[in-house]
């Protein structure tokens, strides 16, 4: 009962884009396309999942052990960069499509500041790894949620008649905004 | 927060050993991983593309149309793009992408710009006073311009301001490129919201200045110079490289030979013909055997000549269209300077 918490508290409650301000910079870049937002929002989920692993096992058997806590920030970034780096690698070598429409966004998770999010309130939280795992799977979750609602609603507003000075990222920013004030529905339904 | 902070309990070498030997340890680790994994999922790139690539400036601006210098190199290599298609390489680096592909660098015909307009103010007249902002968009909407002619160019010079090099002046109210300045990186032709601006093969030697789609009483009216569709140039055309759509010329350079024969008989003086550059057959009499090929390649009747003697040209009805020099079995016409 736990995870499920955890889980749909990072989906909806405490999500990361929507309510904690995180990720915005894939959020609002590749959110032209269902199919490319689809795209990222499962690499993210895939690599904020495998980070809070990795984060929690770095951070548990090697900075604490060694008493160098203080560390947990660059050591986190490190962790992260490769992650990414493989993932990129895994992305080109199985589907060129995805590589090419995810672009410049796919090296980004790297400086993704979810996925570091992740990585440090896992800490701040105290969970364990199991907990970790759920917490980072259940916040690529909700960020895959948002950005798929999010590129659903652009592709919309394209063929839609917009003032002149609102197309593009105006409307996209606003429609945003509206999103997070809707998101904050959830405040207070789980802890 | 439960970060402790250890250093406060004062310096010790394993204070500084151990968090460089950890994370220094970690980074080491992951990079082997990583080597590891690039061994099993390396994708093969074309090596064309990667060469391509060091031959790029590597600014990623995007001025090709692609986006960025790695996307341009993977269309090159798959022959999507021109291998002279960054507007931002130097000549060498051209050659460089050129010879990659296999071509030479003469090969990739060199483009250019042309103002497809000559409404200056001394040939169309003005139907309003402008006061408008600077801006063509702006003035085309207002009334379809101010200019007589709906399709004229007009002058405020959205041209000029996306021209990186300065190349376009307005002079009477039509934009003006100087060739020497030109760098043909193409920005102009986006700007002009009348389409005024085309690219067009460098080596063409007639092009027509007009874009007037209208029928021939409207630009009669509108413009003196303006084309009328008249279709004089398609049946002039020796060589079928005219065609008329939308009651414009359309010249095929593929087959245009560059007779000049357009440019002449034009009623409206609409086409233009590169007559500086224009050239004279010239008959070499020692290698000349007389065997009469030239003088039927020739549709200006310019050449004659018994059999078996060496032949003439006449100077004056030549039109310098060269295909008496291509036909010439022993290479005896040479063309000269008119």
């Amino acid at each position: 009962m736990n995870y499920l918490l955890i889980l749909l508290g990072a989906v909806l409650v405490n999500n990361f884009v929507m309510n904690q301000y995180l990720g915005i910079c894939p959020f609002l870049g590749v959110s032209k396309k269902v199919e490319t937002a689809l795209g990222m929002g499962v690499a993210v989920t895939f690599v904020m999942g495998l980070a809070s692993v990795i984060s929690w096992l770095v951070y548990t058997y090697i900075l604490v052990p060694l008493n160098i806590t203080y560390m947990q920030t660059i050591a986190f970034i490190l962790t992260i960069a490769a992650l990414v780096q493989f993932v990129e690698m895994v992305i080109q070598k199985s589907s060129p499509s995805l590589y090419s429409a995810l672009g410049v966004y796919l090296p980004l998770i790297t400086t993704n500041c979810a996925v570091l999010g992740v990585a440090l309130q896992n800490i701040t939280k105290n969970y364990n790894l199991l907990e970790s795992l759920t917490y980072g799977v259940g916040g690529g979750l909700g960020f895959l949620l948002v950005i798929v609602l999010f590129a659903g609603i652009r592709e919309r507003l394209e063929s839609s008649d917009i003032a002149k000075c609102f197309k593009g990222f105006p409307i996209a920013l606003i429609t945003a905004g509206l999103m997070s004030v809707a998101f904050m529905g959830f405040a207070g339904m789980i802890q | 927060m439960n970060t402790a902070i250890v250093l406060t309990a004062g310096f010790t070498w394993s204070g500084i050993l151990a968090p460089t030997l950890a994370l220094g340890g970690l980074g080491l680790l992951f990079g082997v991983l990583l080597a590891v994994a690039n061994r099993f999922f390396s994708v093969q790139a074309d090596p064309k593309q990667l060469k391509i690539r060091e031959n790029l400036p590597g600014a990623n601006c995007g001025g090709c149309g692609f986006p960025g210098c790695d996307a341009f190199a993977k269309a090159v290599a798959e022959g999507k793009a021109p291998p002279n298609g960054c507007p931002v390489s130097n000549a060498e680096q051209k050659a460089a992408v050129a010879s990659i592909m296999g071509v030479e660098q003469d090969d990739v015909e060199p483009l250019t710009t042309f103002v497809r307009c000559q409404g200056s103010l001394d040939h169309t007249h003005v139907k309003y006073v402008y006061e408008g902002i600077t801006d063509c968009a702006a003035a085309a909407a207002l009334a379809d311009g101010y200019k007589a002619c709906r399709f004229a160019c007009l002058g405020l010079g959205n041209c000029t301001r996306v021209c990186p090099t300065g190349a376009i002046q307005v002079v009477d109210g039509l934009a003006r490129i100087d060739q020497e300045l030109c760098i043909s990186c193409g920005k102009c032709v986006s700007a002009c919201p009348r389409k005024i601006i085309a690219m067009v093969p460098a080596s063409s030697r007639a092009r027509v200045q007009c874009r007037a789609t209208a029928k021939g009483k409207e630009v009669r009216e509108a413009c003196q110079v303006g084309c009328i569709g008249c279709g004089i140039c398609q049946k002039t055309c020796a060589f079928g490289a005219i065609t008329l759509v939308d009651d414009l010329p359309v010249i095929d350079y593929e087959k245009c030979t560059g007779c000049m024969q357009c440019v002449e008989k034009c009623p409206r003086k609409c086409i233009w013909g590169d007559m500086e550059n224009r050239r004279v057959a010239f008959v070499d009499e020692i290698h000349c055997t007389g065997c009469e090929t030239c003088e039927s390649a020739c549709k200006f009747d310019a050449i004659s000549g018994e059999k078996l003697q060496p032949h003439h040209v006449d100077p004056a009805k030549c039109t310098g269209c060269e295909q008496c020099a291509v036909a010439c079995p022993t290479d005896a016409i040479r063309m000269i300077k008119k």
